[in-house]
């Protein structure tokens, strides 16, 4: 159904050596692996995506979902591939009437959409392992500074790690609207593109209705639990980070940049 | 001196309302228009009305989500007129809501129930003890490391109701916080309240359910934003003819009561079947 596929966001409730790490940490390794994605290219790229892959079998990430959330932007992927394959000029590989393939758009092609690929499956691996509040936690924690300039981090933060515990709630939801729409008759999986179109509207509707109210309901749980108290928030388990933990993500980031030199 | 020092203490475990009118913007009518009333510790309560009658609207007001439009609500002490005030007043009047889908923040229960307690800025420790107790209170200790949204509707309630009492209130309101429950969960939930009574927390709950108001020690029915009946569920309960007056759908038993009294029976005030069974085998 429509939202079971998207699993970025997400977080899984399974015991990873990735979920123990401190969220810090981990936010500093993803920035640093998402820089070098879009540092690497052609060779490097490929041996950074194999490193990447081989980081996330070892510590047991389960793959499937992983591989799960990149149905969400196979569109994109493709969408790229094709741009930079028909597109960029090079020697022309092959030719058909006014589209050609040139082997510098072959090899963007496949750089570009790498990279989107790798993006969502670094994406994924952070947000499945770190709990919303916990990745809110170890965001706030790390642009503290920024406080300093009267930026509201908390209050972006907070905003962050809810926006991601509404994906599911919101997957859920439109499953259940689909489900309902499919029962008097709507047919999403028409071949009828414009019918498409039209069966989904009544699905949109009651749906961001919907998120809009569990929303602002939220809020006032919140408020009704001192979420506006004007205190410094405490945490039950305050972020601690371990030597062992420091000095793996040390060595991962070490390791990323090493890449370059082959 | 002596006198104003224990009026003083005496505000701290009781929630006072004056005159406390409140509007929504853009709406046609007040959703409350001068209630006067006043909560005690270690008292059930039961607010009773029809929907869209201010049971919720009031509720809020009582917690500090809501400033009053006009009037006065004094929470355990704390005027919730003053911003200072709304913002202390979770502390010790704590709320648990209809949805237990839409209260919940955190990816595991013991981190959902330490959420109060950790935007109060207590220490790890006493967080600590606070989550286990008020898991230990509910009942739901072992689901401590569960994650919230995989729990049953009515486990999720329970996990709102321990996320309130681990602020450790004076006062739980509950906002129809049993009308989305099955029997059993309701039971288990009703049970508590009247727990929480035996240990001294004002327990304010807003139903439809007049079998969990004949629970309460006082039943206030509010109707167009105004108090139009308080008193013992006895007291109120047990008039058919009033409870529909008050856009309420009677108790079967209390109906039943009525009719044999009608037809000459002196039949005493009954709200519960087995006590009718009892009165009609004596």
């Amino acid at each position: 159904m429509v939202g079971k596929d998207i699993t970025i966001g997400q977080f899984l409730a399974v015991d990873t050596a990735l979920h123990k790490i401190d969220p810090r940490l981990k936010l500093i390794a993803a920035v640093a692996s998402i820089v070098l994605v879009f540092v690497y290219g052609g060779w490097a790229l490929l041996a950074y995506a194999l490193f990447l892959f081989a980081v996330l079998i070892v510590v047991r990430l389960p793959m499937l979902p992983v591989l799960k959330s990149l149905r969400t932007v196979w569109v994109i992927v493709v969408i790229t591939f094709l741009l930079q394959v028909f597109l960029t000029p090079g020697e022309v590989l092959w030719h058909w009437g006014f589209l050609s393939v040139t082997d510098t758009g072959l090899f963007n092609g496949v750089v570009f959409s790498g990279r989107v690929v790798l993006l969502v499956v670094l994406l994924a691996a952070l947000t499945m392992t770190t709990p919303p509040l916990k990745l809110a936690d170890g965001l706030e924690a790390l642009l503290h500074p920024l406080e300093h300039l009267k930026v509201p981090i908390s209050r972006i933060t907070t905003v962050v790690s809810i926006t991601l515990m509404f994906i599911p709630k919101m997957l859920d939801q439109s499953s259940k609207l689909v489900r309902a729409q499919m029962a008097r008759g709507a047919d999403f999986e028409s071949a009828n593109v414009l019918r498409r179109v039209r069966d989904i509207v009544p699905v949109l509707v009651p749906l961001f209705v919907k998120v809009f109210h569990d929303a602002d309901e939220l809020a006032v749980a919140m408020d009704a639990r001192s979420y506006n108290s004007g205190t410094v928030r405490t945490r039950l388990y305050p972020m601690k980070i371990g030597a062992l933990e420091t000095l793996l993500v040390t060595a991962f980031i070490l390791a990323s940049i090493a890449l370059v030199f082959i | 001196m002596r006198d104003m020092a224990g009026a003083a203490e005496r505000s701290k475990l009781q929630i006072l309302v004056e005159e406390l009118r409140f509007e929504y913007p853009g709406a046609s009518a007040e959703a409350l228009s001068g209630i006067d009333l006043e909560f005690q510790q270690g008292m059930l309560y039961a607010l009773l009305g029809r929907n869209g009658s201010g049971k919720s609207t009031l509720a809020r007001c009582m917690n500090g989500v809501l400033a009053p439009g006009s009037g006065r609500v004094m929470a355990c002490g704390l005027d919730t007129s003053c911003e200072a005030g709304r913002r202390a007043v979770p502390a010790t009047v704590s709320m648990v809501f209809q949805n237990p889908d839409t209260q919940m923040v955190a990816s595991t229960v013991e981190e959902e129930v330490a959420f109060g307690p950790e935007n109060l800025g207590l220490e790890p420790d006493v967080i600590r003890r606070r989550v286990d107790d008020a898991l230990g209170l509910v009942g739901i200790s072992d689901l401590a490391r569960r994650q919230p949204l995989r729990l049953s509707q009515g486990q999720k309630q329970l996990v709102a109701i321990a996320g309130a009492l681990a602020m450790e209130p004076t006062f739980l309101l509950s906002d129809e916080s049993t009308s989305m429950l099955d029997y059993s969960a309701r039971t288990r939930v009703l049970e508590l309240f009247e727990k929480l009574r035996g240990m001294g927390i004002g327990v304010v709950h807003v139903t439809h359910f007049l079998e969990e108001a004949a629970l309460a020690d006082e039943v206030i029915v509010l109707d167009a934003g105004t108090v139009i009946a308080r008193g013992t569920p006895a007291g109120i309960l047990t008039d058919p003819s009033r409870v529909r007056s008050m856009g309420l759908d009677p108790l079967a038993v209390t109906v039943v009561a009525y009719e044999l009294g009608k037809l000459g029976h002196s039949v005493p005030e009954i709200l519960d079947v087995k006590e009718l069974l009892a009165w009609l085998y004596a």
